[in-house]
């Protein structure tokens, strides 16, 4: 509970009709989309302006409340979960497109607008904003800034941090400063780049300057099936040996495929150890001439079937089947946790066969669904609660993580690491490396207020079990999906 | 004062630079930069980074490459070329043998950051000795990576403020199969019409930069999609497309003009041909970018500065500039921000590039030596009292202005 007078001071901050205090309207706040971590807020303020963020921030700042900004809480990795007598600060009532400049080719937001709102709104100037995480839909800039958002199109075009030009960040004594420039030319270093990705514990990001750019003439799609994982690894590498930078390339294996066939219909076969989904885009005079270039290359390595969307509907229904993975193991498992780990690419074989390996040890099919060219995975780890395999399976999940860092990768591609994957960045990062980073968060949060217990492990937070995976409701719904 | 020069060869002995040697200290590269944001600041010692060289694992396959911060970035192209591939990046003074951790430090780039960005797009890790001698890594080796705090971006245009880069993982692209380039003689006023014209179209240029009189406009692919590409864009600019050997030379004066110039400046690309028009001085212009060099003589700097800040823009002297000239048109909003990181990264005040005049001479919180600082809300200016609970310096501020740099130093060669 909050003291009276902090209260008072946040309802002043944002007025009473932007405060929830009801108990079981505070419910709803308690987890993002990592559902197995759950607390419920103190209290929820949904600012409407920059000043009403500055105003919520000095009032946690003056009477030592931590807080958490949170934008859509379609996160993975717990990064807006509440914390224990905190405030959330939402900012799903800041929601504007402030402005899209066709010109310049940019567009000014305000945090709680949707990633394909941004697209949208860009469209009508055939342009149109790069990063395109899965759950698009509903998600946030801000959240994107904050998780430093990926999607399958950015081995190509980058992630949220090679978009945004700058940004009016409340930090988190409540001063309201501007980060980064009208070009990518910085006076002095690049605070903005240290803040994306921050995970919300160096600030709440406010209006928010992202780059647009032109919609590429042509957008080719395929999907490819082989007869093995490897021999579909091997396409991805002669791709790459080729000098070819696909927008997107996708694998599944055959445990993803059956989930993902059984959940949408998108037209793989069912028995297939393994499928590609290749896009390319770019002027249509590149494209082609590489397009044929990617046929040739799954020839090669005998793919077994090959199917070129010729209208925008079939490569929807392509996307579709690859986008359903997840969500769509639910119908081949009663549980399942989303893993989110990256090795060099060419390990992908390797770290495949050694998850293949620890899966058999635990007993628990994992099913693989990654990014393959920049060798993100996303290991599903089907288990069944009810048979008493949560404990194991949450070990096997982590230690896949932990094998993508022995391999020379990282702990997380896109999800974060939030309260989920905190206890493992020291299997990632020495000692030196994790207080350095502690030392920039001190300057920017000296109080520790700003999302504390997030990203850098602390005692009290490695000691905590989390609880079950349980999907978003939105994932249940098919608007979003796990990735 | 004569500065001790350390020249260490490994991480080890980098760390053993910071911790041996009291005093100031001072990172230098290749000393392409030496010049750049003002005067070079004179220390107690100078830590020359220019022999922790090499390549220190590339697989190719995996399109990542780490290599040893002193490394002079024309000799990894060599070597990624051999590969088929490169590091997309072009700023002028590669040519003049500038190294990878300085190219970073400087927040550099050349024409190709339309298409590719800068060094801290493909950055993708990094090892920096802090001030103290420790060592801390940031990022990895894979290019998608969201693990931490991204600090390579703090070590961006840091002017060694922060502590010196031993290692960095930088992502290559594949090199292209062919590249064209389209020429056009005309105004800088006609350029910015063709740049919007060109930029509706699909063709993508990888960079697009008016020089002295000429718009380039470069783009690569394969040799078919190229050729077909560049006559396309050749037709709607009435320019034409250059051969091989005069693209080089186009590009070779492009860079020249750059390495000439004694100031920088960055503004939304619609703003940058008005900021230019004012000033009568040779200029190489990014009109998709928004970023230029100018050169200006010294005694008029200052009006370009004012006349970019003017339009909400950022400037930085260059090399040819009077290093007593003034370095920045104006300070980062939240300067305050980074003197605080450099208090916790840096408490004794080590590190001194000199580069940043009086930003980190101040102290966080005292607004007066802030200047263009943001002031917080007078209501709830307690918010910044812990950040303004702030130790004493140690070091003694030095007038960098009237100090010459040190005779040990090398300027650009």
């Amino acid at each position: 509970m909050l003291d009276r007078a902090a209260h008072d001071a946040l309802v002043a901050a944002v007025g009473s009709e932007n405060v929830i205090s009801d108990p079981v309207q505070l419910r709803s706040y308690e987890c993002d989309g990592l559902t197995g971590f759950r607390q419920t807020p103190s209290l929820v303020v949904l600012p409407r302006s920059t000043e009403d963020v500055a105003q919520a921030v000095r009032a946690c700042h003056r009477h030592w409340l931590p807080f958490v900004a949170r934008g859509a809480g379609t996160g993975l990795s717990g990064g807006a979960m509440p914390v224990a007598d905190g405030v959330v600060i939402s900012l799903q009532r800041m929601r504007e497109i402030v402005h899209i400049d066709p010109v310049d080719r940019r567009a000014v937001l305000q945090p709680g607008v949707t990633n394909l709102d941004i697209t949208k709104a860009a469209a009508a100037h055939g342009l149109y904003y790069a990063p395109d995480p899965s759950s698009q839909q509903v998600c946030t800039i801000g959240g994107n800034v904050a998780e430093n958002s990926g999607g399958a199109h950015c081995l190509k075009y980058g992630f949220t941090t090679n978009h945004v030009l700058s940004m009016t960040v409340v930090l988190p004594d409540g001063e309201v400063v501007t980060l980064g420039e009208d070009t990518d030319e910085q006076l002095g270093p690049d605070l903005r780049g240290v803040v994306i990705g921050s995970e919300g514990t160096l600030g709440i990001v406010c209006d928010i300057t992202v780059r647009l750019l032109r919609v590429p003439e042509t957008v080719r799609t395929l999907l490819a099936e082989f007869p093995s994982v490897t021999a579909a690894g091997d396409v991805v590498s002669d791709l790459v040996a080729a000098g070819i930078i696909p927008a997107a390339v996708e694998m599944m294996d055959n445990l993803a495929i059956q989930a993902a066939e059984k959940a949408v219909g998108a037209g793989y076969t069912l028995t297939t150890p393994a499928a590609l989904v290749v896009e390319l885009d770019g002027p249509a005079s590149e494209c082609e001439a590489q397009f044929d270039q990617v046929r040739t290359i799954c020839e090669r390595h005998g793919c077994t079937r090959l199917h070129i969307a010729e209208t925008a509907a079939e490569r929807a229904k392509i996307w579709k089947g690859r986008k359903a993975a997840f969500a769509a193991v639910g119908r081949i498992s009663p549980d399942y946790i989303v893993q989110d780990g990256v090795v060099p690419r060419t390990r992908l074989a390797e770290v495949l066969s050694r998850i293949e390996d620890m899966g058999r040890d635990a007993g628990l099919r994992v099913a693989n669904v990654f990014h393959a060219g920049d060798g993100n995975l996303h290991p599903l780890v089907l288990f069944d609660d009810d048979a008493g395999e949560l404990e194991r399976a949450e070990q096997l999940s982590t230690d896949i993580a932990e094998l993508c860092v022995e391999l020379g990768g990282s702990l997380s591609g896109e999800h974060g690491i939030g309260t989920d994957k905190a206890c493992s960045m020291p299997r990632m990062f020495g000692e030196a490396d994790l207080s350095t980073m502690d030392s920039v968060r001190a300057a920017f949060d000296l109080r520790r207020l700003c999302n504390p217990g997030k990203l850098l492990p602390t005692p009290r937070l490695c000691g905590e079990k989390p609880g079950r995976y349980r999907p978003h409701p939105l994932e249940e719904a098919g608007v979003i999906e796990r990735l | 004062m004569t500065a001790t020069m350390v020249t260490p060869t490994d991480l080890r002995s980098a760390c053993e630079a910071f911790t041996e040697y009291r005093g100031t200290i001072r990172i230098q590269g290749a000393g392409t930069a030496s010049t750049w944001a003002g005067a070079a600041a004179a220390t107690d010692t100078v830590v020359d980074a220019t022999a922790l060289t090499g390549i220190r694992s590339y697989n190719p396959a995996d399109m990542t490459v780490s290599v040893g911060a002193g490394t002079p970035l024309a000799q990894l192209q060599d070597e990624a070329a051999r590969h088929g591939q490169r590091i997309a990046f072009d700023a002028a003074r590669v040519r003049r043998g500038a190294t990878v951790g300085g190219l970073i430090a400087t927040a550099d780039s050349g024409p190709l950051a339309l298409g590719f960005g800068s060094m801290r797009d493909l950055v993708i890790g990094a090892t920096v000795v802090l001030a103290d001698g420790t060592p801390a890594r940031t990022g990895g080796h894979v290019i998608k990576n969201v693990a931490g705090y991204d600090l390579a971006k703090l070590m961006h245009g840091s002017y060694g403020a922060f502590g010196l880069l031993t290692e960095v993982v930088l992502r290559l692209h594949p090199t292209p199969e062919a590249h064209r380039t389209v020429a056009l003689d005309c105004t800088l006023a006609d350029a910015a019409g063709h740049t919007r014209s060109l930029l509706a179209e699909a063709q993508e240029p990888v960079s697009l930069e008016w020089a002295d009189g000429t718009l380039l406009v470069r783009i690569e692919g394969t040799t078919d999609g190229t050729e077909a590409r560049a006559r396309s864009l050749a037709t709607l600019t009435g320019g034409r497309v250059l051969a091989e050997d005069e693209a080089a030379e186009a590009w070779e004066r492009h860079a020249r003009l750059v390495d000439s110039a004694t100031v920088r400046i960055g503004s939304r690309p619609s703003r940058l041909p008005g900021v230019l028009e004012r000033f009568e001085a040779p200029a190489a212009a990014g009109l998709a970018t928004g970023v230029a060099t100018l050169s200006m003589p010294t005694d008029r700097i200052d009006q370009v500065h004012d006349a970019v800040t003017e339009v909400g823009g950022t400037s930085v002297t260059r090399g040819a500039a009077d290093p007593q000239a003034r370095p920045w048109g104006r300070q980062p909003s939240a300067l305050r921000v980074l003197q605080v990181v450099k208090r916790e990264l840096d408490p004794a005040h080590r590190l001194d590039s000199g580069r940043f005049g009086a930003w980190f001479d101040s102290q966080p919180g005292v607004s007066e030596a802030a200047g263009g600082m943001a002031p917080v809300s007078s209501a709830t200016t307690q918010a910044a009292e812990p950040l303004a609970q702030e130790p004493a310096l140690t070091r003694t501020p030095t007038d960098s202005g009237g100090t010459a740099p040190a005779g040990t130093e090398q300027e650009d060669s």
